[in-house]
């Protein structure tokens, strides 16, 4: 059950603010292996380790008081020169930070942590008093007897402080009262549950629901707040405006200045929704440098176990994201991040050979472009070679021979996607399991999301992702087939072009147009969903999604349109994304063109498009 | 004895600890507390508006306690507010350091509602004399 009963508020805001802060405390572990003697770094990393201490403490978390007490005590050392850091002192600190944040994950759950391992605490306790873990009868001790003495824990011998106060400013010491002071703060942890519990009682019914890994508050900046209320309040009053208009409208009084107020009074509605929506969207954007902070030491980790040595450069933390798109991306990224350091990057003596600098950079960065977001990483290794990827997928029995000789080299790179393909022989215990890639595509899919792959053999690989900003409104463009209109993602959309019979051409049994010099298959919309074709199409829309690029031919148009899809409960019909309402009020569906494409119509799509070529 | 209107400062780097102080404080029935988040807040803070008492962690960015409670004490304006520092360092010089630097009290992490009635009853007596 839960062991913080009326004390839910206070433990969210302890777990979300102290992740943040051992997220921070592990990237400046990793600083500090480069600059190990940066007294700034020494001293925040000390101040974070006390900072999460002071509040484990409040919530009774002992194990966590335990290990960042000592954690700081090391610091302490450190940042005053009593001690100098060293390799092996760093893995246990890293170890250490590994564990505090397993705590964090059975806070989050409600549950009080497990006590340290007591290897672990004996080890930092042995780094204390100046030993080098694993070489434990050596070394004789560096700092002082003094220093090295656990130094006054918040728990147990601590210096009778009140004492030493009171005789510094001359008080008279109050009989006996401050030492059972401080016992009564250290022995009465039940008594002060006790006492908030039953003040909160309602609150603990939440935290059945907040029991999931997944983070149920976010902090808004109180501007942004401030801007949807102000928003909402001009609303109300644009409401106010229409009501009594309509009153107007009822009692017969439609002249031209009613009907001018009417149109001024829709149009202001008109953008201050549009701003609201906005604004509401915006409460949700949060900064992506939170969700990147984890990497750094993933990539350390990784590369030192793998023998590489890899920097993870990170840029453009400040661009925001959705929440929720946020935390769907970590998998993806963690995967690539991973890919880049145990696939992509190559092993020391190999990059010396091939005359690179011993260290691996990879780079992570987000740059907002238009209305997508950019994620791009890229590293410097060597690259991947299309005909050697090509080969592997063949051997693994994904495409056949006659179909890799039809990709060009773009395409082949995107075979790595497919489920199954992992292009190392041997299967690392880190990122090839080969489940990867595939799963990495599917989750940027998901997100209404892009992935693109460009390598350049002996120089390096370059991911790119590609994202909308929010996915609570997708911007559509509506088109008309067999007299229903259907809304496709505008984002896949590059042009719209009118289908000219005598431009259609039959390659290969398939209808097809050249645009540009590029020839693009034809897709009819009717045939994809399974219709019978009651006209023929007299537009075509030019698709581009990561792999595929074709023309979508449809009856005619709508228009384009800012969209809040509506998943349609119970039911998935194939290549559906969910529904929407139009402007008058009518049901549009929103459709899937990836899903779609998958179709088994998708196929035969083309081949109804040479039946009303044939027929025209 | 004490007067529930007293304007709190708390200042704190980590807004976990600023509300546990305040719900602590809000307990024993002071309800007028205002937060800041660093020493340098906290001095600008006091300079802008009148504050009856100060509760300040000791290890923050920018500015730490003990610099802040130096600044307060130098300061002729604000040098007669009792200042607590709240802190989990529990070492012997850090002690000397706020005393003599001139702290009102001195308490360490973590507390309970009664230690921290206990430190500013004391404080207020001290006041009052």
């Amino acid at each position: 059950m839960n062991d913080f009963a009326g004390m839910d508020d206070l433990l969210q805001d302890f777990i979300t603010e102290s992740t943040e802060l051992i997220s921070e405390v592990d990237n400046k572990l990793v600083e500090l292996e480069k600059r190990p003697d940066d007294r700034h770094l020494l001293n925040d990393i000390f101040r974070g380790f006390h900072t999460i201490k002071g509040g484990a403490g409040f919530l009774n978390v002992d194990a966590m008081v335990s290990l960042c007490h000592r954690t700081e005590n090391l610091f302490d050392k450190l940042r005053n020169g009593e001690m100098t850091l060293s390799p092996e002192y760093l893995d246990v600190i890293l170890a250490a930070t590994g564990e505090v944040r397993e705590m964090f994950g059975a806070l989050a759950q409600g549950r009080m942590p497990q006590p340290v391992e007591p290897e672990l605490l004996e080890t930092l306790d042995a780094v204390l008093r100046g030993e080098i873990p694993g070489a434990a009868k050596s070394a004789a001790p560096v700092a002082t007897p003094a220093a090295s003495a656990p130094v006054a824990a918040p728990v147990g011998n601590e210096p009778d402080w009140q004492h030493l106060y009171d005789a510094l400013l001359g008080n008279e010491p109050t009989a006996a009262a401050p030492v059972p002071q401080v016992a009564m703060a250290i022995a009465e942890p039940e008594v002060m549950l006790n006492e908030t519990a039953p003040r909160l009682p309602a609150k603990s019914a939440n935290l059945s629901a907040a029991a999931g890994t997944q983070e149920t508050t976010i902090r808004i900046d109180t501007h942004r707040l401030d801007q949807v209320l102000n928003l909402s309040g001009e609303i109300g009053l644009t409401k106010n405006r229409l009501t009594t208009l309509r009153s107007d409208v009822v009692s017969g009084k439609i002249d031209g200045s009613t009907l001018k107020a009417l149109d001024e009074a829709i149009s202001q509605l008109d953008l201050l929704v549009g701003d609201l929506q906005n604004a509401v969207m915006k409460t949700r954007m949060q900064p992506i440098g939170r969700q990147f902070q984890k990497y750094p030491r993933l990539a350390r980790d990784l590369a030192r176990q793998l023998g590489k040595e890899v920097e993870l450069v990170i840029s453009g933390e400040e661009t925001e994201l959705d929440k929720t798109m946020l935390e769907d991306l970590n998998d993806p990224l963690v995967h690539l991040v991973r890919n880049a350091v145990d696939h992509g990057v190559e092993t020391i003596e190999d990059r010396l050979a091939a005359g690179k600098p011993a260290k691996a950079i990879v780079q992570l960065s987000a740059t907002q472009v238009g209305d997508h977001i950019l994620i791009e990483i890229t590293d410097d290794g060597h690259g991947m070679r299309p005909d050697v990827i090509r080969k592997k997928a063949v051997d693994k029995g994904l495409i056949d021979a006659e179909t890799a000789n039809s990709l060009d080299d773009k395409q082949s790179l995107q075979l790595i996607f497919l489920p199954g393909f992992s292009t190392k022989d041997q299967i690392s215990s880190v990122s090839g399991r080969g489940v990867g890639m595939d799963v990495v595509k599917t989750n940027i899919q998901k997100l209404n999301g892009r992935i693109d792959i460009q390598s350049v053999v002996g120089e390096g690989t370059r991911f790119s992702i590609s994202l909308p900003l929010t996915l609570a409104i997708l911007p559509v463009l509506v088109v008309r087939v067999c007299d229903q209109a259907f809304a496709v993602p505008l984002a896949m959309v590059r042009e719209i072009i009118p289908i000219d019979n005598r431009s259609i051409q039959e390659v290969s049994g398939r209808a097809t147009i050249v645009v540009r010099d590029e020839i693009l298959p034809v897709k009819s919309l009717a045939g994809l969903l399974g219709w019978p074709e009651t006209q023929v199409p007299r537009f075509g829309v030019l698709m581009q999604s990561a792999e595929h690029s074709f023309i979508l031919a449809v009856d005619s148009f709508i228009g384009r349109d800012d969209v809040v899809i509506k998943p349609l409960q119970n039911i998935r019909p194939l290549g559906v994304a969910g529904a929407t309402l139009s402007g008058d009020g009518s049901v549009v569906l929103v459709l899937d063109m990836e899903d779609l494409l998958a179709t088994p119509a998708a196929e035969t799509a083309a081949p109804s498009a040479t039946r009303w070529l044939a027929t025209a | 004895m004490s007067d529930n209107n007293l304007r709190f400062l708390v200042v704190d780097d980590f807004s976990t600890m600023r509300r546990i102080v305040r719900n602590l404080l809000k307990e024993l029935g002071f309800g007028n507390v205002e937060e800041a988040e660093d020493g340098q807040i906290a001095l600008q803070k006091l300079k802008n508006a009148p504050y009856d008492f100060i509760v300040t962690d000791w290890n923050m960015p920018n500015m730490t306690g003990i610099e802040l409670l130096k600044a307060v004490r130098t300061d002729p304006q604000l040098k007669h507010l009792p200042v607590l520092m709240v802190t989990a360092e529990a070492k012997k010089e850090n002690i000397i350091e706020a005393a003599t630097a001139g702290a009102s009290g001195y308490i360490v992490k973590p507390f309970t509602a009664a230690t921290l009635d206990e430190k500013l009853k004391k404080i207020f007596a001290n006041l009052n004399k």
